[in-house]
């Protein structure tokens, strides 16, 4: 927090030292004794008010900071509406779901290769080979699945990043831990992308079907 | 046009599964001469040096993007004329635009089929 704090002007708490060292203990008059109370009750009113601004000031620049990041994290989603994390944990779903449907459609294949009858050969050579192409179809899930993992991985890179400049700035970060991170780098990738329309696969509901692009061509 | 299967293809992919299934959905279809690169700028580099009959390319690829790689071989007197179709996981009605805008042939969105492959190539050549 020493890095978030400003600068501490002198209290009156110096002088009202100077004052009790100046009172002889043995002849201190009512007076001098309700002038040194009045004195420390300002001196702490004083203390107290500024500790006020100080606490303040920190938790101002900490929220700013947090703001700040929630701001930036919206920079690596396409959708407005819909947060970077949930974003990422849907890009998880829909690799588990195209995973298990290729796993499924591979195995569908392969089986009906295992069962087709080689008795007549005319048949089990078409039925290997459109199942064959099948599999093949199948596996270029992969390149999907890659493109989503790679935006989550994207994403988890952006927030561990921001989460150490803000370990930093409240000063309890440890530098070792501290992962190597390029922000201008990575600003530019975004504006790349931005420029090159890179959106990478889309949920069904906001994909374009191939019959609308057909219509289109 | 009628389709000549001899003709060479280039697969521009950064994914090499994705070049080895479209190499073999290709080789089913019957071609035979099947070239492949993992960009746009090595595509480029390979049609300067070679007369493609068609390129299918992917969008999202570094260095260079398979957009990029279009608006490279449109914008290049030698190479313009390259029948090109795009095979990409960018699904968005922006991407189909800027890319028919740019001079695509033919647009396929991953993942695809066969059947896709095939009518979209024979679209092309106006089969």
């Amino acid at each position: 927090m020493a890095k978030a704090s400003q600068a501490v002007p002198k209290l009156r708490c110096e002088t009202l030292g100077d004052e009790l060292s100046n009172v002889e203990k043995d002849e201190a008059s009512l007076g001098e004794v309700l002038h040194l109370a009045q004195s420390s009750v300002e001196t702490l009113k004083e203390f107290l008010n500024r500790l006020d601004t100080i606490v303040g000031n920190d938790f101002h620049q900490i929220m700013e900071k947090i703001s700040e990041t929630r701001d930036d994290m919206q920079l690596l989603n396409t959708k407005e509406d819909v947060d970077p994390l949930s974003s990422a944990e849907n890009e998880l779903k829909l690799v588990v779901k195209a995973t298990e449907d290729a796993t499924n459609r591979i195995m569908e294949a392969a089986e009906t290769i295992m069962t087709a009858d080689p008795q007549d050969p005319a048949t089990y050579h078409t039925t290997v080979e459109s199942n064959i192409m099948e599999i093949f179809e199948a596996c270029s899930f992969q390149d999907i699945t890659g493109q989503r993992i790679n935006r989550v991985v994207e994403t988890l890179d952006f927030v561990d990043y921001r989460i150490h400049k803000i370990a930093n700035f409240l000063g309890i970060e440890n530098e070792k831990e501290r992962r190597d991170f390029d922000e201008t780098a990575f600003l530019e990738r975004l504006q790349r992308k931005d420029d090159l329309i890179l959106h990478g696969p889309q949920d069904d509901a906001e994909a374009v079907s191939q019959n609308d692009i057909d219509n289109l061509f | 046009m009628a389709i000549d299967l001899s003709m060479p293809v280039l697969v521009v992919d950064d994914y090499k599964t994705m070049i080895r299934i479209i190499r073999n959905l290709l080789k089913q279809l019957g071609f035979s001469d099947i070239d492949d690169a993992a960009d746009g700028t090595e595509a480029l580099a390979k049609m300067q040096q070679r007369q493609y009959g068609l390129v299918i390319s992917d969008w999202n690829m570094e260095p260079m993007t398979g957009y990029e790689l279009l608006k490279e071989v449109r914008s290049d007197e030698n190479l313009m004329k390259t029948p090109f179709i795009m095979v990409t996981a960018e699904s968005k009605t922006e991407n189909v635009i800027a890319a028919k805008k740019a001079g695509v042939n033919n647009y396929i969105v991953k993942p695809f089929n066969a059947a896709t492959l095939s009518a979209k190539i024979n679209a092309v050549f106006g089969e």
